[in-house]
């Protein structure tokens, strides 16, 4: 048996023992160099005696280092590195447990010289990779459970707008030409189909693409102008899939409101088909065409000069309230596109599309007019059905014949008939109906072919041809004309264009990156206008006095054009010009008359950017141009209208001179949340058709003449944005001036000069708050003030405000409240109207589905006047508008 | 008196030996089908025991108006605009280990965000492993840590003598050659040395704007989110309110993620 005082120790040494057993090995000790100075940084490394690799390490500080070994070796490296060190080593064989090895290490400079300059020790540097920032948006960032289809996500995207009539979509400014898929054109210009169509949950990023090329042999040589924006489709979605939305609901007078949608989208590797099909009478307009507005969508305005004149005017309505509040229509809406990829050479799309709309209206026209200082008012009571039905195809085919040719063909074939039956109440006591039938019949095609020559160089060669008929026929019940003797007025009009354009064009760009296009072409335009009016009744048909137009104008052009890019440090100078031979000649088969007129002419125009900084930027353009402005206005005998307007003209082809001036400033400041645009333009026209009308209670008669006389416009534009931190709210203002000068005569008066001006402003608040609630006001007042020598002036004030509640109460639920206050005259603060709105969306789990509850009209607004003032009339337009209604809506992803 | 300026010269001589390492790195950034290039130079003194690493904003996105070279299908047109304003100027890490204490200068887009950080050397907690490959002429082991946000994995060589690496990649006992993260986004990549390049002191960065880097990171996803409301604003029929800001992408860049509640 121990001593007491032993079995202490005994028991401190085990207590030691124990306590160095729960630790394993520890190695400590001293870095210095040779002349014993502490070396401050070293790592201490523990290695496999075996190996190279790295165990443990540590990092020691001034001098001393420790390392506690958390694994078992059998023979292990200390290693010492201290830079600018020879590395000190040390090798502990079978390192025991609970041992505490003190090792210290002395270590040399290392004065090798180590001038191992230039050791490349990775293959390559990545080649670098030309991409640059691309504007590619993922949707999922954009989203926040308000928006269904894809236009709703394009709205929100920065540096692009989407006009809400025609969803025309415009990215920093410019519009847009295609809305692609996965790179594919499906649409055409018509991308709208698609925008408004599309589900946002087929869609995973959108590309907004500057300088695009449809062509891709021009990519780098033609003139960056186009823009474009690329739907990336979610991979995966290579099947079929779509979605179907179905509303229905009750409205004020007890009818059922319908909106039904379908769409299906398909993909596989050579077949892309996306077709959707759609019904509603809840004003909506699902298809790319507008038959309630003037707003032309934008293939439309680029068809524009190959199509004939309408002449006898469609119905028009007018509306400053959201089209949807006063489209009263039926509307049956299908189209089908696809694209073939029938091999690598070789692909074909398709564009079905068929409309079928009935639009109703109750409008009232009342005009005030003051000539010559008598006054007399005219009333039009009008209730209309306009029923438009289009059926059209496109087909295109693309062919690579090579790696630097492509070869495309174009073609479209419409057929449009719209039929607007009518009955007025004129002045009260007569009363009339009317039936105006156009068709449209339009073919056209185009074969393109491409050659890339190099890579700064392309050549291209064209035909264009196309064919458009227009008859018309509107027919009045009673006659006008003779009352007594006759049953019924008939205006017949057919007016047919056939246009053929063959052009060649050198396209290329320089090593400066300058652009440059050279063309040269030719146009033959021919139109025919043939129209006649007689009375009718059951004994015959008595031709009207001078109701007799039987014409051909053919206008044929020679042209080259011009056009060069400079860009030099912060100028961008793009001249260009054309050089014409016009030859128009009018043929009058009725009067046996023939005018013709030859002009050469050069127009040349230029703009001009300069870069003043990062941010801003100074804009100028000058532009000169004539051209021929007689096609609206050929025909000398009066063709009738409406129930009370005939027009005729005394044609010419004397050439309009068009001179205009536009200077701009833009400021892009995104660190301090500003932008602000600042604008002036000036156009003069000289040479234009001027309006001699003479205007009784009952009729109207316009006639159009020529003067080489001067319109002009002046307009100042102002708009800026500003997001104010402390309020996290964004506001922004727009203003609009303009001033025009115009002539005219009325009632045999003398050349009339008049001036309109109109003052437009409108000022935005939208809040941001990272609440459930947000707010958002926008308030509008316009001024329009029209005058003409030694008269009165009509003045009409304006005011508009719009106020919206945002709510985002659970994560499944959205709701908005909007309410639009509309006073069309100031003078008149009693006429005012009221709009209420409200919508509750949810959306379950499953995300499938979503609900949609929809009120619009709540306070049940029946009609809109708007009030016009022009230099001798006041003319209020009274429409009716769709009313109260309640909708369920259902919507269902596949 | 000579011989005793001839005996000054030849300690000295022995002592004028380079201290500065250089060593070239690119970072190359992956946001989904698109890759952004930057530079950086890390320089260490092994004397002073300091480093500093030389960070360049990303070349691709200094100029705008070129092609893509390399293009996804025969169709796609992507020859895209950079953003208008951006700043060109150098990020800079600077570690002095003898003193424990680090300064950073970083900005947000715009140079007038530069900021400088100062703080003390947080060195990552590198799990060392025993994986092994041949990266040129060198073994390099690899480790990994997670630091900012992002777990790295690099590998590193400790047989070129040089301890350190780019940007926070430091504390290994080598020099690192390659870095990856786990969101894939990020790539460093060493491609030139040159020991001792020269001999002199690294500089240390100074900016008037001091600030801390939780502060930085704040205030930069706060004002990054107020623009891209701002953008949205500018289109006509957009309702500010409908936008949940909070359902954007995550902002991140190589120091921060943006975390969300």
């Amino acid at each position: 048996m121990l001593p007491f005082f032993m079995l202490k120790k005994l028991f401190f040494i085990i207590l030691i023992l124990s306590s160095t057993i729960a630790y394993s090995q520890t190695i400590l000790g001293t870095i210095t160099d040779v002349e014993q100075n502490n070396l401050d940084y070293s790592y201490v490394l523990i290695k496999d005696f075996d190996s190279t690799n790295v165990k443990e390490y540590s990092i020691a500080r001034k001098g001393k280092y420790e390392i506690d070994l958390k694994k078992k070796y059998l023979k292990i490296v200390v290693e010492i590195q201290s830079n600018g060190y020879v590395t000190g080593k040390r090798v502990i064989d079978n390192p025991q447990k609970n041992k505490t090895y003190t090792i210290d290490f002395i270590l040399e400079k290392d004065t090798t010289t180590n001038k191992l300059d230039e050791v490349i020790i990775t293959a390559k540097r990545k080649p670098f990779k030309i991409k640059k920032d691309t504007v590619s948006y993922n949707v999922n960032s954009y989203r926040d459970g308000s928006e269904r289809k894809i236009e709703d996500i394009i709205k929100k995207l920065p540096g692009i707008e989407v006009d809400k009539n025609t969803g025309a979509i415009k990215y920093k400014g410019k519009p847009i030409e295609n809305v692609t898929l996965d790179g594919d054109n499906l649409f055409g210009h018509n991308y709208t189909l698609g925008t408004k169509n599309i589900n946002v949950d087929m869609v995973e990023q959108i590309e907004a693409i500057e300088n695009y090329s449809e062509n891709p042999l021009l990519k780098g040589i033609e003139k960056g102008d186009k823009v474009s924006i690329n739907l990336k489709l979610k991979k995966g979605k290579f099947n079929f899939s779509g979605n179907i939305d179905f509303g229905s609901g009750i409205s004020e007078n007890l009818n059922e409101v319908l909106d039904i949608n379908a769409n299906l989208l398909g993909i596989t590797k050579a077949y892309k088909t996306f077709a959707t099909l759609s019904y509603n009478n809840i004003g909506i307009n699902r298809s790319p065409f507008n038959y309630f507005g003037f707003s032309q969508n934008r293939e439309q305005f680029i068809e524009k000069r190959f199509l004939a004149k309408r002449i006898i005017p469609e119905t028009s309505f007018l509306n400053t309230l959201d089209e949807e509040r006063v489209n009263i229509n039926n509307q049956y809406f299908g189209n089908y596109n696809a694209l073939f990829k029938i091999n690598k050479r070789l692909k074909i799309k398709t564009n079905l599309y068929y409309v079928n709309d009935k639009i109703t209206s109750e409008q009232l026209f009342e005009n005030q007019f003051i000539i010559d200082g008598q006054s007399f008012t005219t009333t039009d009571d009008i209730s209309i059905e306009k029923k438009p039905k289009q059926y059209r195809g496109d087909l295109e085919v693309k062919y690579n014949a090579s790696k630097t040719s492509l070869l495309e063909y174009n073609l479209t074939i419409q057929q449009e008939n719209i039929q607007t039956p009518s009955s007025v109440v004129s002045n009260n006591d007569n009363s009339f109906t009317t039936l105006l039938n156009s068709e449209s019949f339009y073919l056209r095609q185009k074969l393109l072919f491409t050659k890339k020559i190099s890579d700064k160089k392309a050549f291209q060669f064209s035909v264009f041809q196309s064919t458009n008929n227009i008859p018309q026929n509107f027919q009045i019940n009673p006659s006008i004309i003779d009352p007594i003797n006759y049953e019924n007025d008939i205006q017949k009009s057919e007016y047919s264009k056939n246009y053929l354009e063959v052009q060649s064009i050198l396209l290329g760009s320089t090593t400066k990156k300058n652009k440059y296009t050279f063309s040269v072409g030719g146009i033959i335009d021919n139109n025919k206008l043939q129209s006649e009016l007689f009375s009718q009744n059951l004994a015959g048909n008595n031709t009207a006095e001078n109701g007799i137009n039987n014409l051909r104008y053919s206008k044929k052009t020679m042209y080259q054009l011009g056009s060069y890019q400079f860009n030099t440090g912060k100028w961008k100078l793009s001249p260009s010009y054309r050089f014409r031979y016009l030859d128009q000649e009018i043929y009058n088969k009725e009067s046996n008359t023939k005018n013709t007129q030859t002009n050469f002419l050069f127009e040349p125009s230029i703009n001009i950017k300069y870069k003043l900084n990062e941010i801003s930027s100074f804009l100028g353009t000058a532009n000169y141009e004539q051209s021929s402005i007689v096609d609206n206005y050929l025909f000398q005998n009066q063709i009738l209208i409406n129930n009370r307007t005939s027009v005729s003209n005394i044609p010419s082809l004397e050439l309009q001179e068009a001179l205009s001036y536009g200077f701009s400033y833009l400021h892009d400041d995104l660190y301090n949340l500003l932008e602000v645009a600042i604008g002036m333009n000036y156009q003069n026209r000289n040479g234009n058709f001027f309006t001699n009308s003479t205007i009784n209670q009952n009729t109207t008669q316009i006639n159009y003449f020529f003067l080489p006389q001067d319109n002009n416009n002046l307009n100042f534009n102002f708009s800026a944005t500003k997001y104010i931190r402390f309020l996290e709210s964004t506001v922004k203002s727009n203003s609009n001036y303009s001033i025009s000068r115009y002539k005219n005569i009325v009632n045999n008066s003398e050349l009339r000069n008049n001036e309109s001006r109109f003052f437009n402003t409108q000022l935005n608040f939208r809040t941001a708050f990272r609440l459930f609630v947000n707010f958002e006001n926008t308030i509008n007042f316009s001024q329009s003030i029209s005058q003409s020598d030694n008269s009165n002036e009509f003045i009409n004030e304006s005011l508009n405000n719009t106020f919206k509640i945002i709510l985002k109460p659970a994560k499944k639920w959205f709701v908005l409240l909007s309410s639009d206050y509309f006073l069309p005259n100031l003078k008149q603060k009693s006429e005012n109207y009221m709009f209420l709105d409200a919508s509750v969306r949810f959306r379950p789990k499953n995300k499938r589905l979503e609900f949609n509850l929809i009120a619009k009209n709540l306070l049940n607004e029946t009609n809109f006047e708007q009030i016009q003032t022009s230099d001798f009339s006041t003319n209020i337009y009274r429409t009716n508008i769709l009313p109260r209604y309640y909708m369920l809506n259902m919507s269902y992803d596949f | 008196m000579k011989i005793f300026f001839l005996l000054l010269l030849i300690p000295c001589y022995c002592l004028s030996q380079n201290n500065i390492s250089s060593l070239n790195y690119e970072l190359t950034r992956t946001v989904e089908l698109l890759t952004f290039n930057a530079y950086g130079v890390l320089k260490v003194d092994f004397k002073n025991k300091t480093s500093n690493f030389k960070l360049s904003q990303y070349v691709n996105k200094l100029k705008g108006g070129d092609f893509v070279k390399s293009s996804l299908n025969e169709n796609d047109s992507l020859e895209v605009i950079g953003p208008k304003v951006i700043c060109r100027d150098y990020k800079f890490y600077y570690n002095d280990f003898k003193k424990d204490s680090t300064y950073t200068i970083l900005y947000n887009t715009y140079c007038k965000n530069k900021v400088l950080i100062k703080d003390t050397i947080n060195y990552p907690k590198w799990e060392i492993k025993d994986e092994c490959k041949k990266i040129g002429k060198y073994n390099a082991q690899k480790a990994t840590a997670f630091i900012n946000d992002r777990t790295w994995t690099v590998y590193f060589t400790n047989e070129l003598g040089i301890n350190g690496g780019p940007w926070r990649l430091i504390g290994l006992p080598g020099l690192v050659l390659e870095a990856t993260e786990n969101t894939s986004t990020y790539e460093f990549k060493l491609t030139e040395i040159n020991k001792s390049s020269e001999s002199s002191k690294i500089i240390k960065p100074y900016h008037k704007n001091q600030t801390t880097f939780n502060e930085f990171v704040e205030k930069s996803i706060k004002e990054s989110k107020e623009r891209e409301l701002f953008l949205f604003s500018k289109i006509p029929g957009v309702i500010i309110g409908e936008i949940d800001i909070n359902s954007f992408h995550l902002f991140e860049t190589l120091d921060y993620i943006e975390k969300r509640k």
